[in-house]
């Protein structure tokens, strides 16, 4: 058995949307099968093997190959084995995802990980705006698994997020776990303007003071140790990310807010 | 062409004519009389099937401003409820605010022809005709939001006189096309700009020191003198509120015998009797609409499921907006003249509030004794989306249907409510009566809602089923102004319905007082507030027809 593969074979003019191509739609399907879907690009639709050149056997593992930022909604509504991709990809990666496993090798477009329930999904570059975020509307981003981003991501990051965790090996945009209900966004990295503007509760661990200081909507509630860190750490270490090797501390000065709402998130600071 | 349906089972209670073996000739839009050579060009068989009028729904919020906030408010009601296009059909979606074309199409699907939008604000009415002018298939109108609007509250606090506040109902009217006047929550919209976040029925504004009942007299007087044939339609006071129940009847028998329509009445029949403080006043009230003659109401059922409210009562929608579910809400002013709220709502058959609300609409249809003066609304959105209607109308004609339904409720509310004892079951020619000739009569529909020689050939056509949820959802065919647009349930022609009007008289010297107000106050001058017919005939493709005032109008 090797790995279903998609390689794209054309550079697409207009946005494909991929969420057919799935481990759970996509199994029991025989190549000739999978070869005749349509998927829709632009406001028309396209046989698979009019885009991709398809090649391997095994629905549980799937590659794309030659993938470019035109590609949408690559592992919607997954809920087991592993979509792998190399390059970059559009909007929505891993929308509603839920137990699967998502890697990229290149960057990823916005909303990546919007609405996902659980799993884990690696990013090996940038990520997009509304990293974990909620559609456009709706009121609860992601609400459980795990994101690592080894670049850095857009603005908006935890936009409205509802549970999971984060990780930014990089930098975070502007309004970093706005509006996050709840949940862990961790940065080694800076991070940019309006930090947790319109947070209500859920945890943001910094190791560093983000350039742009914190806004006056966070208080600050002083240095603590907090024995939990130790564990969160603990729980890094066996993800394939540089947070499983960061030194743990438990030394944290903390800032909670956001004060004009329910005020009970923090950011932990690394003393 | 001249088109004969044989054979059919008439229900056509504008003429009397109730499960009769009759013939129906469509020429030209209309239905005439039998050929006197016996020739027709198309025949179509239609023996041992129940023919009606269209149906028309005179309550439904389809067009304006608040179905757009609850629209754009509302992703996941689109994006589960995805409708994709066709040949002969465009694309939409929405379950409780669908798009306009959607809501064309899908009334239509039910046999229902026309329907009208209650609450059109007139400095929006341009907006409003437009989403309607958009709506496919059915005739549509509206009823135009007066009682909060500052110019009719400072005439009224001069003691302005009857004929002034006459000219302005009459020329608001005209100008924004609507068809009848509707007021909600009486001042109390105006009320919540001041800080009131209640008002009673006797209770003064704050600023203009009128009351909500000063209001219901000089519009339900307004409304009587310039002959408009729909009476003033009320959405009262304290909407929701436990206890409403004295002020609805206070209400109804205030108005001292001027027709009145009282809307989504269920939603102001709460009494506050038992543990909950929650009860049915529905007794008391059909009581009251039995006696009264000059009273008629919509019901405004609520069913159980998702759905969104969308009011332009501001004032009890933000007292509501707890509730909301999922938790998001809007309360808006619009235009420094009237104001809405747009909340989202679940009723659960769960909840003792929702369960014996669910109760109460239904005891009210059925102790209410003359189907002419009661019509089957949900008030759409708000009391559950239009496309239940032939669920309710189930609800209304199978008892058993209604008590297995009833016996899974909330158990307390059962105790609450004595609609299991009620034995009444509505008939094929009740139903008729309710959205049919009654609903075309109240309206002021001279030539809707009857099979009569001469009026517009909206017909629906069912193949009678035990189970009427069955029969009413899916008609053999509909036809509208004769050409036939839905058959075995689904759209096979997409037309366009007119836009019904009436156009009392008045004297133009109100003008000279209305345009140095808009000048000063308003967001548009009163030149552009001024909708002319072209803007609604479009290019040909919307029409306006103008229906006869009651005679003795006194202007």
């Amino acid at each position: 058995m090797s790995a279903l593969t998609f390689t794209l074979t054309t550079s697409a003019k207009q946005r494909i949307d991929c969420s057919p191509l799935t481990t759970d739609l996509l199994a029991d399907k025989s190549l000739a099968d999978i070869a005749a879907i349509e998927l829709v690009i632009g406001n028309s639709s396209e046989r698979v093997d009019s885009l991709f050149e398809l090649s391997g056997d095994d629905a549980t593992d799937i590659k794309f190959v030659n993938s470019t930022d035109k590609l949408d909604f690559i592992g919607r509504n997954m809920t087991s084995g592993k979509i792998s991709i190399e390059g970059n990809v559009g909007g929505y990666l891993g929308l509603f995802l839920e137990g699967a496993e998502i890697e990229v090798t290149g960057d990823t477009g916005i909303y990546t990980a919007c609405e996902m329930k659980s799993g884990q999904i690696k990013i090996n570059g940038n990520a997009g705006d509304f990293v974990g975020g909620a559609r456009p509307g709706y009121k609860n981003g992601m609400t459980g698994g795990t994101v690592i981003v080894t670049g850095n991501t857009g603005d908006r990051t935890g936009d409205h997020m509802r549970r999971g965790t984060i990780l930014i090996e990089g930098n975070a945009g502007d309004y970093c776990a706005g509006r996050m209900i709840s949940g862990t966004i961790a940065v080694l990295g800076d991070v940019g303007a309006h930090l947790g503007y319109g947070m209500k509760r859920g945890t943001v661990l910094l190791t560093q003071t983000p350039s742009t200081g914190l806004g006056a909507n966070f208080n600050d509630c002083g240095s603590h140790t907090l024995a939990f860190l130790p564990l969160l750490f603990n729980s890094f270490k066996k993800l394939d990310s540089k947070f499983a090797s960061v030194d743990s501390f438990s030394r944290v000065q903390r800032y909670a807010g956001d004060v004009g709402g329910i005020g009970m998130g923090e950011i932990l600071v690394k003393i | 062409m001249l088109t004969k349906l044989t054979g059919g089972r008439i229900y056509d209670p504008a003429n009397s004519i109730n499960n009769e073996v009759k013939d129906i000739y469509i020429r030209d839009g209309k239905i005439v009389s039998a050929p006197s050579d016996g020739q027709f060009d198309k025949e179509i068989d239609v023996r041992g099937k129940v023919i009606m009028a269209g149906a028309i729904d005179m309550h439904t919020h389809i067009g304006g401003g608040k179905v757009n906030i609850a629209r754009t408010m509302l992703p996941e009601d689109h994006a589960a409820d995805v409708v994709a296009r066709t040949e002969l059909m465009r694309s939409g979606c929405g379950h409780a605010a669908p798009s306009t074309l959607t809501a064309g199409y899908r009334y239509a699907e039910m046999g229902y022809t026309a329907g009208f939008e209650p609450a059109i604000l007139p400095i929006n009415a341009r907006q409003a005709h437009m989403e309607m002018g958009d709506t496919p298939i059915i005739d549509k109108g509206g009823y135009v939001m007066l009682g909060s609007d500052d110019f009719l509250l400072r005439m009224m606090a001069s003691n302005g006189d009857q004929e002034a506040i006459n000219n302005y109902v009459a020329w608001t009217m005209t100008h924004s096309h609507a068809i009848g006047v509707k007021v909600v929550n009486p001042g109390g919209i105006n009320a919540f700009k001041f800080n009131q976040r209640k008002l009673d029925l006797d209770e003064k504004n704050k600023f203009y020191g009128i009351t909500p009942r000063d209001i219901l007299m000089r519009l339900a007087t307004a409304v009587k003198e310039l002959g408009v044939p729909h009476p003033l339609h009320v959405h009262g006071c304290n909407l929701g509120v436990a206890g409403n129940l004295e002020m609805t009847i206070d209400t109804m028998e205030g108005i001292n015998g001027l027709p009145m329509h009282m809307t989504h009445i269920q939603f102001h029949s709460y009494g506050t009797e038992g543990d909950f403080k929650f009860s049915s006043g529905s007794a008391q009230i059909a009581e009251v609409i039995n006696k009264h003659k000059n009273i008629t109401a919509d019901v405004g059922q609520i069913l159980f499921g998702q759905t969104v409210t969308a009011s332009g009562d501001n004032m009890r929608q933000h007292a509501a907006h707890p509730f909301a579910s999922p938790n998001k809400w809007v309360c808006m002013d619009i235009e420094c003249d009237a104001g809405c709220g747009v909340l989202p709502f679940k009723y659960k058959d769960q909840s003792y509030v929702n369960a014996l609300q669910w109760m109460i609409g239904l005891e009210t249809f059925l102790m209410v004794d003359d189907p002419w003066r009661v019509f089957l609304t949900t008030d759409h959105p708000n009391g559950a989306p239009f496309t239940s209607y032939p669920h309710l109308i189930r609800l209304l004609m199978d008892k058993t249907f209604r008590n297995d339904i009833l016996s899974t409720l909330h158990p307390e509310a059962q105790k609450a409510s004595h609609l299991a004892s009620l034995d009444r079951e509505y008939t094929l020619y009740e139903i008729a009566i309710m959205t049919r000739a009654g609903a075309a009569k109240l309206v002021g529909l001279a030539d809707r809602g009857s099979l009569s020689v001469g009026a517009g050939a909206d017909i629906t056509v069912y193949t009678d089923n035990e189970d009427r949820e069955k029969m009413f959802t899916k008609p053999d065919y509909v036809f509208k102004d004769g050409t036939m647009v839905v058959k075995d349930g689904e759209i096979v022609e997409v037309t366009w319905g007119t836009t019904h009007v009436v156009k009392p008289e008045y004297d133009n010297s109100i003008e000279k007082s209305l345009k140095p107000y808009f000048d000063k106050y308003h967001t548009q001058k009163m030149g552009n507030f001024k909708i002319s017919d072209d803007e609604i005939v479009d290019d040909g493709r919307g029409s306006i027809t103008v229906q006869p005032l009651h005679a003795g109008g006194k202007i």
